[in-house]
């Protein structure tokens, strides 16, 4: 017997994308956002959650994806991080997936630098990856896609 | 309270314990070990010093000993031997100072305060390591062993024998029974049935609340022990608490209840090392030792002895079940046991003495009958009421859970606006009630939460004495510190942000204020410094004055240090005024020290205490006179959570301006705004009352464009690092409390902003950093010079700061008149204009007042009596009761400045030459012309008064 972990899954440009699901604290459509000047154009704004003050932050812009149409609203996956709790925008949210250790890989070394520095590894389902994002890393801006 | 307990469980790592392993179960214990401890050794610094200011003094002695002892006796039982060996030679010290063996001299302070910063040295490595340090204390145990034997032959121990029983203690087996003996072993010469001194009221009064509480506990523990036995973490808290009561008697003389807590606790002892294991007679016996201890507790607090109960028998039962065979015996004869000790338990209930006991719990007409029979003892009852109610009426919370009640409230408060806020629009009366209810309830709550995380700032004062002591010690000075306002309170976080500048303001005080005995009785002052705390609330702020009566600051001083440091420029300082140039003290990398000593001085200065203080919305002020002394002036605000903000708007979104930073709205119509913005060099500035201030643009600076196109601008005067600046916003609308809201790590680098907060719409807004937001426009590194210079030309080397007025004669001249020469500006009507004698004259409230043509009496032109214009401007100077109205042919403006004269007068009537709003203005001697056109105007009165003011 394998041992099954559980992604909470999302498409960002057709990929399926994944974070493990006890990060997550919860998912919800797109909300307003209060524009932060200044802030590095990861941060798409401040949300507020409940009284809670959370920073939205733009996947597609952090792996090096073309924005999202104009047109189309993101939504929003929120996970907590060791540097607070952060919403992740991504085009739609998919469901939590069960899968088995066995079809797990490192991710390849030839995908674009700033998607593998925050990819943990890559899982082969039957019909497409998934690919798990690593959220601390995602969220840290000091790191990665960011600096260049 | 301290915060250690926030942090993560001590000492989960056993690894690396090389002078002593705690096993798991200890964790807790010890953390509460630290937390009490850190306390302690807060106290014990300022008994020190105390004590050394009146050495005789049996209360504070007792109040050091114990808290010595108390750390010694939980060190040895958690098996820190280094500490406890410490705490050991301390205690012993202590012991001869308590019983008048020794006599305490500065060498003997000195060491007890190394003693006690060793014992918070290890302290913090255990906090932090697990271990107590690898440091070695050798030397310090034997500066504490000398000092016990230096008088000589009347010290009873040997420093032999205190070597040796610290090497002992070492061994840490035997270290927990090892660490109470000297106690046990020491008792003081009193009789045993001694009545309690009048000294110890205190002491024993304490001792009472806190063993009552520990008794409570202790029952309950021992049930809990039976129900699972080999539970060591209760077995160390009912160890502990037998064996602090047990020490405390020791100490205050109940040596009848040191006994039988003494049996009790050797049985326990035991237990805990598991040689014995716990059965119910064991159970049985120490709960009736806690009977026991309950009843003489109760009969010392009405009687102030330990009454007349013999517990032999108790002590006995104790001691045979040390044994396993004795255990045995005691089983065997079950009813013998049970019955002894049934039977103490019962005979105490009705011993006479002992009913006092249960008199907590007795119907009010038995107590009455008791207060009837016992008159005289009223006293003692109501005190002892006070006693348990000050113990039952406090508790000690998490300062987590503070947090999270406070952020809640906040929350709450978020809420209360958003109803508020649409309330208004409802019609249904009950509803606005309602909300009317709840706006009042929240307030209240807000503010009592606020008030639970207040503390008095005698909690960081506390460690003032001991520095204060040190410092002067080290630098040969005399100094007494002087606290008022200890109980003045603010928030704990803020409390923890002005620790440190406060120290350092203090040091800053005893090392470079107050000055050496010699040069202070040279100066005809009192040997000793004064050293003032005085802390006060004021207008919804906390005031702490640090006032010394030391040498004060020359600002000569400061000015040629500034000099050599390139702090500012030649031209700058000569036209600075003394309390500008003291305040140079704040400028970033100043030290005054003429040699730099370790006491202070070290670089990090006065500047590093302004940044702080003004981090936390506080301000700081120096005011000092030469010869006398020097007062520093801190501002902080009560809290910081919730605070008063203006809310502004610019491009679309709104921003909080913490209302601390703000000092006044100026708002400018498009066509004054093109008139009176200036443009320096592509920097705009605008003259508000005659100053330059530099405006700096929120759009540019966050790099928004602008959305609505208005020729109104709006400047909101901020004030930052003594600096003022102007921000322009495109909308300002009202002030608000906000909730302060960290923003998350992703947005820390932005110095412009210091947080979030939500509206009472539910959106955000982003609270702006003045300091920041100052920085970031450069307002306040590349403005400096310029502010700098315009603040020193307008303070000059004249004098004060005076209002003026400015008016012109004609066309391009500018003649100023401080205000204060001014009554009142009036404008009259030519055809109002009467004669009376050779003098022109008005009727103005009631009287005839003359007037005085100016331009006639500077001689600068012929008066056009018939001139076309028929409003005359008046400017009306009052002395004594009469006026005199000075004709002049324009008002300009009103400005705030220094009056220096820079060129003699050469004309009559005119002072001098100054510059004002960097233009040459004459400064009109209004005396001089009033006296010069009219004689008898000022004759009648006392002419002393003519100079004044001028």
């Amino acid at each position: 017997m394998t041992e099954q972990k559980q992604f909470c899954t999302f498409y960002l440009d057709n990929h399926m994308f994944g974070v493990k699901v006890e990060q997550v604290q919860e998912v919800f459509r797109y909300q307003e956002m209060t524009k932060v000047p200044l802030a590095p154009p990861v941060v798409r704004g401040l949300i507020n959650l409940r009284g809670q003050i959370i920073t939205a932050m733009d996947m597609r812009q952090r792996l090096g994806m073309e924005p999202l149409p104009e047109g189309k609203l993101p939504m929003n996956v929120v996970v907590r991080t060791k540097d607070g709790v952060v919403s992740l925008l991504v085009d739609e949210i998919a469901d939590v997936l069960e899968v088995s250790e066995d079809v797990h890989e490192r991710p390849p070394e030839t995908i674009p630098d700033e998607v593998r520095q925050l990819v943990l590894g890559v899982y082969k389902l039957s019909d497409k990856l998934l690919l798990i994002l690593d959220s601390e890393k995602a969220v840290d801006v000091n790191t990665g896609a960011l600096v260049s | 309270m301290n915060d250690s307990n926030k942090d993560e469980p001590v000492a989960p790592d056993l690894s690396e314990g090389e002078s002593s392993d705690q096993d798991d179960g200890m964790g807790e214990i010890v953390n509460e070990f630290l937390v009490e401890s850190y306390e302690n050794l807060d106290q014990l610094d300022q008994d020190l010093i105390n004590l050394e200011q009146s050495p005789g003094d049996i209360n504070i002695l007792s109040s050091i000993f114990r808290t010595i002892h108390t750390i010694k006796g939980t060190c040895g039982f958690i098996g820190f031997t280094k500490l406890e060996s410490v705490a050991h030679i301390g205690e012993n010290l202590l012991g001869k100072l308590r019983d008048g063996a020794l006599k305490l001299s500065p060498a003997r302070t000195s060491a007890l305060l190394a003693m006690v910063d060793a014992i918070r040295q290890m302290l913090s490595c255990i906090e932090n390591d697990a271990n107590e340090g690898s440091v070695d204390y050798s030397g310090l145990v034997e500066t504490l062993t000398q000092l016990q034997t230096d008088d000589g032959a009347d010290t009873p121990i040997e420093p032999a024998t205190v070597e040796a029983e610290v090497k002992e203690e070492v061994a840490p087996v035997a270290a927990a029974e090892k660490a109470e003996e000297p106690v046990a072993e020491t008792p003081e010469p009193i009789q045993p049935s001694a009545e309690i001194d009048d000294d110890m009221e205190p002491i024993v009064n304490e001792f009472l609340v806190e063993s009552y509480e520990n008794l409570d506990r202790l029952d309950k523990d021992l049930i809990e022990l039976e129900q699972e036995p080999g539970n060591t973490e209760i077995l160390s808290s009912i160890f502990r608490t037998i064996h602090t009561i047990k020490g405390t008697c020791g100490f205050i003389g109940l040596h009848k209840l040191e006994r039988v807590a003494h049996v009790g606790e050797n049985l326990l002892g035991k237990l805990r090392d598991g040689e014995l294991a716990l059965n119910p007679p064991r159970t049985s016996a120490l709960l009736a030792m806690v009977d026991a201890i309950r009843h003489m507790l109760s009969c010392i607090e009405s009687n102030r002895n330990e009454g007349d109960v013999d517990y032999s028998s108790l002590v006995e039962i104790l001691g045979k079940l040390l044994t396993d065979e004795g255990s045995a015996e005691v089983a065997a004869a079950p009813a013998a046991v049970g019955e002894k000790v049934e039977e103490k338990v019962e005979e105490k209930k009705f011993v006479p003495a002992a009913e006092k006991v249960d008199r907590r719990q007795a119907k009010p007409d038995e107590q009455a009958e008791h207060v009837a029979k016992n008159g005289d003892k009223r006293a003692t009852d109501d005190r002892r009421k006070e006693t348990r109610g000050v113990a039952d009426s406090s508790i000690r919370v998490d300062v987590d859970i503070l947090d999270r009640l406070m952020n809640l409230v906040g929350e709450l408060v978020l809420a209360r606006n958003q109803i508020l806020q649409y309330a208004p629009a409802q019609s249904d009366s009950t509803f606005i009630a309602t909300s009317q209810h709840l706006n009042l309830v929240t307030t209240e709550l807000q503010e009592g939460v606020m008030k639970t995380r207040m503390q008095p700032i005698g909690n960081i004062w506390s460690k003032f004495p001991r520095v204060v002591r040190d410092l002067s010690m080290a630098v040969g000075k005399k100094i007494r510190l002087e606290m008022e306002g200890k109980e003045t309170e603010l928030d704990k976080t803020l409390i923890e942000a002005i620790k440190d500048p406060l120290t350092h303001i203090v040091r800053n005080s005893c090392d470079h204020g107050i000055e050496t005995p010699e040069k202070r009785v040279a100066n005809g002052k009192d040997e000793e410094g004064v050293l003032l705390l005085r802390a006060f609330h004021e207008g919804g702020q906390v005031n702490i004055e640090i006032v010394d009566d030391g040498g004060g600051i020359d600002p000569e001083k400061i000015k040629s240090i500034a000099l050599s440091k390139n702090v500012i420029t030649q031209e700058q300082a000569d036209r600075m005024g003394d309390r500008e140039l003291v305040n140079l003290i704040f400028a970033a990398g100043f030290s005054t020290a003429e040699k730099v000593t370790n006491v202070s001085g070290r670089g990090v200065g006065m500047d590093v205490v302004r940044t702080n203080i003004e981090k936390i919305g506080g301000s700081v002020d120096i005011q000092s006179v030469p010869g006398k002394g020097t007062t520093l002036r801190v501002k902080i605000p009560l809290t910081l959570a919730i605070i008063p903000a203006l809310i502004i708007t610019t491009a679309g979104e709104r921003y909080a301006i913490p209302q601390v930073n703000l000092l006044e709205l100026v708002r400018l119509d498009g066509a004054e705004a093109k008139k009176s913005i200036e443009l320096i060099q592509g920097a705009p500035v605008y003259r508000l009352r005659g100053n330059l201030l530099p405006l700096v643009s929120l759009n540019d600076e966050l790099k928004v464009t602008k959305e609505e196109e208005s020729d109104a601008v709006n400047i909101v005067v901020l004030h930052a690092d003594e600096r003022q600046f102007g921000l322009v916003v495109e909308g300002i609308s009202d002030t608000e409390e906000i909730v302060v809201k960290p923003l998350g790590k992703q947005l820390k680098g932005i110095s412009a902003f210091s947080g979030a907060t939500i509206m009472g719409d539910g959106k955000l807004a982003l609270i702006l950093d003045v300091m920041g937001l100052a920085q970031k426009a450069r307002v306040i590194a590349e403005h400096q010079d310029k502010s700098l210079s315009k603040e020193s030309a307008s303070q000059g080397v004249g004098g004060d700061r005076q209002t003026l007025l400015i008016f012109g004669l004609e066309k391009d001249d500018r003649i100023a008149i401080p205000l204060s020469e001014v009554a009142r500006l009036e404008e009259f009507r030519r055809s109002d204009v009467e004669r009376s004698g050779d003098q022109d004259v008005v009727q103005y409230r009631g009287e005839i007042m003359p007037l005085i043509y100016l331009k006639e009496a500077l001689n600068t032109g012929d008066v056009e009596k018939d001139s076309e214009k028929e409003l005359m401007q008046a400017v009306v100077f009052t002395k004594n009761d009469r006026s005199v109205g000075l004709i002049v042919e324009r008002i300009i403006d009103i400005v705030e400045e220094a009056v220096t004269v820079q060129r003699g007068a050469n004309r009559t009537g005119v002072l001098g030459t100054i510059v004002v709003q960097d233009r040459v203005t004459d400064l009109l001697d209004v005396e001089n012309v009033v006296q010069a056109a009219d004689p008898s105007f000022l004759l009648e009165t006392n002419a002393v008064a003519l100079v004044e003011g001028a």
